[in-house]
C-alpha cells in the first residue's frame, strides 16, 4: 500500500514540472513588456526624461535581463544571450537585425558607430534634413532606408560629420555583406542562473511577484479570492452529492419507473444548459420587478463592497443570500452528470452475480441493497466526485464573472483585460498544481478505501 | 427500440440538419442583399455573385422588382429607426409587416433575429472544424499508441543515429526559418514531408542489421503524460490563458486553441477502444496473415472503433460550440465584427433585455441538447444505427 501511495507521489513530479514549464513559457509568450507595465504602476511618463534609465533599472529587478531557460538551441550567428541587453529600443532593433540575419558582432560593430554619429549630429539640431536622417538612423532597422538616410548625410552635412557617416556606411556594408545564409544550431549551457529556475525557486518561495496593475502581492490578491472560489465549490459539490446520489440510486433501484423517466429526461435537459445562460436567465427573471413582480425572490447580484478589517465570517453572513442563485446554477449543472452516472452503476451492479448469490442465500431487498450494492455503487463514485471538485473551478468562473463575486475566476478574467500578466499565470499554476494534488488525493483515497486494490497490492 | 420511432433521435437529427441549413444558407434567410433583381429588365442574382455592394443598391436597381431574404438586414446593419433595445413584442418603428423585428432588436437597432441566424455560422464553423482537426490528431496518436504500446517500435543503433541526426538538425531548420525568419508555412510542410520521407527510406535501408539490439520509443508513455498533463489544467483556465496569448482576435485561432485543447480526449478513447479491439481473434489473424500496419490500423481497427468515437465526437461538437459561446460571453478572443450568440446574451445580460438573452440562449441550448441526444441515442442502439 505505501509502496502504491509512494510511486504514485513519485509521479505527480514530472507532471509538476511539465505544468511549471508550460505556465512558464506561456507567460512569456504573452505580448507587453513587464518592465514597461511596471512604469506605468510608478507613474513614470513613457516618453519623459528618466524613463529609459528607470526601464533598465525595472528589467533588472525583475531578473528579465537572464537567459529564459537551462539551455538554448540558437543559429550561430545569435548572442548567448539577447536579454542581457537592458535597453529596450537597442533590443528591438538588435533582434531585428538578427531576423535579417546579420552577425550580431557586427551589428554591435554598426550599433557603436551609429552611437558616436548620433552624438556628434546632436550638434547639428537646427538643420532639418540631418535631424530626419538621424533619426531614421536611430528608429529604423530597414537596410534600404538606412541605406537612403546614410546617401542624404554623406551630401548634405559638414566634412568632419561627414566623415563619420562614411564609416557607418562602412560597417552598415560590412554587415549587409556579412549576412548569414546557411547557419549551423549552437547550443548554449546557461546554467542555474536563468529565469525559469528564478521564477520556480520564488514560487517555491511563496512569491508570485506583484501584480502590474495596482502593486499588490498577487500571493496576497490570490488568496483573498480563493476563499470565494472555495466556498462556492464546496457549496456546490456537496449540495450536488446530496442531491444526485439519492436520485440516482432511486432511479437505478427503479429502473423504467416514472421517476427514473422523468428524471432523466430532466438530467438531460440540465446537462445541456450553458450555465451562462441559466444564469443569465435567472438574474433577468428573478432578481427584478421589470418583467414579473412575483418571480422578483432573488437580491440583485451586489458590487461585493468588503471593509477593510471586516472579519471573514461577518461578510458571508452579509452576503450569503447572494451565493443562493450562483449556487443553485452550479448545482443545477453539476447534478445531471453526477446522478446519471450513480445510475448507471446501480443498474449495472444489480445485474451482477452475486446479487443473484444474496437472494440465494434468502437476504431480503434492503439487506442487499444496503449491504451489497450500495458500497458497490458508490466506491467509483469517489473518484467521479473528486474529479468534479477542480472540474467546478471552470464552472465557478464563469458564475463568478456573472455574479461578480469576487474569486478566483473573476480575478483572471478581470487581470486578462488588464494585461496583469502575473496574476493570470499565477492564477492557473495554482489551480493546475491544486487540480493535481487533488487527483493524487483521490486515487490515493480510492486505493485506501477500495478492498480490491487493497488485497492486490499486498 | 426501433429507432425509425425514436421521438429524440427524429428530433434531434432533424434539428442537427436544421441548423446546418441555417449555418450554409444564412444569407439567403437574412442580410440586405437581394435573392434575385431585375435591372432593366434583365434579371440578376446578386447575392450570388459577390461584386455587389449595398451601398450602390439604391442606384442601381428597382427596389420593388426585388426578392429580399425573409428577415431584410444584415447582423450589423443599424436600424436608426429603432435605435435602443425593441422588445419583439412592443411596437416598432418600420414601414412594412416583413421590415419588423421579429425577435427585437439590440442596443444599436440591430436585427436579432438576423444576428441568431449569423451566428449560427460562427459557432457551426468553431464547433465543426475544431472537432475536425482534434479527431484526425487524437485518434491517430491514440491508435498508434495503443497498438505500437511502448515496445512496438524499435530501431537500432544506426537507425537511431540517423534519425536523431536528420530530424533534430533538419526540424530545427524547419522550425527555426518559419517560426523567426518568417518564411512561408507552404515551405515548412513541404519541407516537413520531404524530410519524413527521407528518414523513412534511411531507416528502411538501414533495416539491414536486423540482429542488432533495438531501442524502442515508448510511444504509450509518452502520450499518456501529455494527456496528464493536459488534464492537470482545468479547461476554461487555460483557455482564456491561450485566447490572451493572441494579439489580433479571430475565428481561426479560437479553432486552433480549442483542437490543442480537445484532441487529449480523442487519444484517450481510441487509445482505450484499440486496446480492447487489438487483442480480438481477427486483429490477430490478419497479423499472421502478413498485412503491413496501416492496413490494419485503417481497415479492421478503425471501423470497430469507430462509432464510440463518433459519439464522443458528438458531445465535443456539442462542447466546442458552449466554449466558442463561453468566450464570446465574456467578450474575450472573437473579433468585434464577427456576429455571436454569446456576444447577444453578454449585451442583453447588461441591458437586462430577456429577448436579447433567451433566444440566443435557446439555440446554444437546443443544438447542444441535440447533439447530446443523437450521441446517447446511437449509444444506445449498440452503435447500429446514426441515422
Amino acid at each position: 500500500m505505501t509502496g502504491y501511495v509512494l510511486k504514485r507521489i513519485v509521479l505527480v513530479v514530472p507532471t509538476l514540472l511539465m505544468v511549471m514549464i508550460t505556465a512558464f513559457f506561456l507567460s512569456k509568450l504573452v505580448p507587453g513588456d513587464a518592465a514597461s507595465a511596471l512604469l506605468v504602476l510608478q507613474g513614470i511618463q513613457p516618453d519623459g526624461p528618466n524613463a529609459a534609465k528607470e526601464y533598465e533599472r525595472n528589467y533588472k529587478n525583475l531578473k528579465l535581463d537572464r537567459p529564459t531557460f537551462y539551455f538554448s538551441v540558437l543559429p550561430d550567428f545569435y548572442p548567448e544571450n539577447i536579454h542581457q541587453i537592458a535597453s529596450a529600443t537597442k533590443r528591438k532593433q538588435v533582434s531585428d537585425f538578427l531576423l535579417r540575419k546579420f552577425n550580431y558582432t557586427d551589428i554591435m560593430t554598426y550599433m557603436s558607430v551609429r552611437d558616436q554619429c548620433v552624438q556628434s549630429a546632436s550638434m547639428f539640431k537646427n538643420d532639418t534634413l540631418i535631424n530626419e536622417n538621424v533619426s531614421i538612423l536611430v528608429f529604423e532597422t530597414e537596410p534600404d532606408k538606412l541605406k537612403t538616410a546614410i546617401h542624404h548625410l554623406i551630401q548634405n552635412s559638414p566634412s568632419d560629420l561627414s566623415l563619420k557617416i562614411t564609416k557607418l556606411k562602412t560597417s552598415l556594408d560590412d554587415m549587409i555583406l556579412n549576412k548569414s545564409g546557411l547557419y549551423y544550431p549552437k547550443i548554449y549551457w546557461h546554467g542555474l542562473n536563468n529565469q525559469f529556475h528564478v521564477w520556480v525557486k520564488d514560487i517555491f518561495a511563496g512569491n508570485f511577484g506583484i501584480s502590474l496593475k495596482d502593486g499588490r502581492l498577487v500571493w496576497e490578491k490570490i488568496a483573498s479570492a480563493l476563499k470565494w472560489t472555495v466556498i462556492l465549490i464546496l457549496l456546490n459539490v456537496i449540495l450536488s452529492t446530496l442531491i444526485s446520489i439519492p436520485a440516482g440510486l432511486y432511479a437505478g433501484y427503479k429502473e423504467k419507473g416514472w421517476f427514473d423517466r422523468i428524471s432523466s429526461f430532466v438530467w438531460l435537459l440540465l446537462y445541456s444548459t450553458p450555465v451562462f445562460w441559466l444564469a443569465s436567465l435567472f438574474i433577468i427573471f428573478c432578481t427584478s420587478d421589470r418583467y414579473s413582480s412575483f418571480l422578483n425572490i432573488f437580491p440583485v447580484p451586489g458590487t461585493w463592497y468588503i471593509p477593510e478589517g471586516q472579519g471573514f465570517f461577518r461578510t458571508l453572513g452579509q452576503f450569503s443570500g447572494q451565493l443562493v442563485l450562483p449556487v443553485i446554477c452550479l448545482v443545477a449543472n453539476d447534478i445531471a452528470q453526477l446522478s446519471r452516472i450513480t445510475k448507471n452503476n446501480a443498474v449495472e451492479q444489480k445485474s451482477k452475480l452475486y446479487v443473484t448469490m444474496a437472494k440465494a442465500k434468502g437476504l431480503n431487498q434492503w439487506q442487499i441493497l444496503t449491504k451489497h450494492i450500495l458500497p458497490n455503487v458508490l466506491l467509483p463514485l469517489i473518484t467521479i466526485i473528486g474529479g468534479r471538485i477542480p472540474a467546478g473551478l471552470s464552472g465557478a468562473l464563469i458564475i463568478e464573472i456573472v455574479f461578480n463575486i469576487p474569486g478566483m475566476g473573476r480575478l483572471m478574467y478581470e487581470s486578462i483585460f488588464s494585461s496583469d500578466w502575473n496574476v493570470v499565470f499565477g492564477i492557473l499554476l495554482i489551480v493546475s498544481v491544486f487540480t493535481i494534488l487533488f487527483m493524487l488525493f483521490t486515487d490515493i483515497i480510492y486505493a485506501v478505501v477500495n478492498p480490491k486494490i487493497k488485497t492486490a497490492m499486498s | 427500440m426501433n429507432p425509425k420511432k425514436d421521438i429524440s433521435l427524429i428530433f434531434s437529427k432533424w434539428t442537427i440538419a436544421v441548423y446546418l441549413m441555417v449555418a450554409i444558407f444564412g444569407s439567403f434567410l437574412a442580410g440586405d442583399v437581394p435573392i434575385y433583381c431585375s435591372l432593366n429588365g434583365k434579371l440578376s442574382f446578386p447575392l450570388l455573385s459577390k461584386s455587389f455592394s449595398p451601398s450602390s443598391f439604391n442606384e442601381k436597381y428597382d427596389a420593388k422588382s426585388c426578392l429580399m431574404p425573409l428577415i431584410p438586414y444584415s447582423p450589423l446593419y443599424i436600424d436608426k429607426d429603432n435605435p435602443t433595445a425593441i422588445s419583439p413584442f412592443g411596437p416598432s418603428n418600420t414601414r412594412m409587416i416583413k421590415n419588423r423585428h421579429w425577435l427585437g432588436t439590440d442596443k444599436l437597432g440591430r436585427d436579432v433575429a438576423s444576428g441568431m441566424i449569423h451566428g449560427t455560422a460562427t459557432a457551426l464553423k468553431i464547433g465543426v472544424i475544431s472537432v475536425f482537426f482534434a479527431f484526425i490528431v487524437g485518434v491517430g496518436l491514440g491508435m498508434m499508441s495503443a497498438y505500437y504500446k511502448d515496445d512496438g517500435i524499435g530501431f537500432s543503433v544506426p537507425q537511431l543515429f540517423v534519425m536523431i541526426m536528420f530530424l533534430v538538425t533538419g526540424l530545427y531548420y524547419l522550425i527555426m526559418e518559419w517560426l523567426i525568419f518568417n518564411t512561408s508555412i507552404l515551405y515548412f510542410s513541404g519541407g516537413l514531408l520531404i524530410l519524413i520521407a527521407v528518414v523513412r527510406l534511411l531507416v528502411l535501408w538501414l533495416d539491414k542489421w536486423q540482429n542488432s539490439k533495438k531501442y524502442h520509443i515508448p510511444l504509450d508513455m509518452l502520450l499518456i503524460k501529455i494527456i496528464e498533463v493536459r488534464k492537470s489544467f482545468p479547461g476554461i483556465f487555460i483557455l482564456l490563458a491561450l485566447v490572451s496569448l493572441f494579439a489580433v482576435p479571430s475565428i481561426w485561432n479560437i479553432v486552433f486553441i480549442i483542437s490543442l485543447l480537445s484532441w487529449t480526449e480523442f487519444a484517450r478513447f481510441a487509445r482505450a477502444e484499440t486496446l480492447a479491439v487489438k487483442e480480438e481473434n481477427y486483429i490477430l489473424s490478419v497479423k499472421v496473415l502478413g498485412f503491413n500496419d496501416l492496413r490494419i490500423l485503417f481497415r479492421h481497427i478503425l471501423p470497430n472503433i469507430l462509432p464510440t468515437l463518433i459519439v464522443i465526437a458528438c458531445f465535443s461538437t456539442g462542447g466546442a460550440v458552449l466554449l466558442e459561446s463561453t468566450l464570446s460571453f465574456l467578450g474575450i478572443g472573437l473579433p468585434v465584427e464577427e456576429v455571436t450568440w454569446g456576444k447577444m446574451m453578454a449585451e442583453g445580460r447588461n441591458m437586462n433585455a430577456w429577448w436579447l438573452v433567451v433566444f440566443p440562449g435557446l439555440a446554444i441550448f437546443i443544438l447542444i441538447l441535440s447533439l447530446n441526444t443523437l450521441a446517447s441515442a446511437f449509444q444506445k442502439s449498440n452503435y447500429t444505427r446514426l441515422f
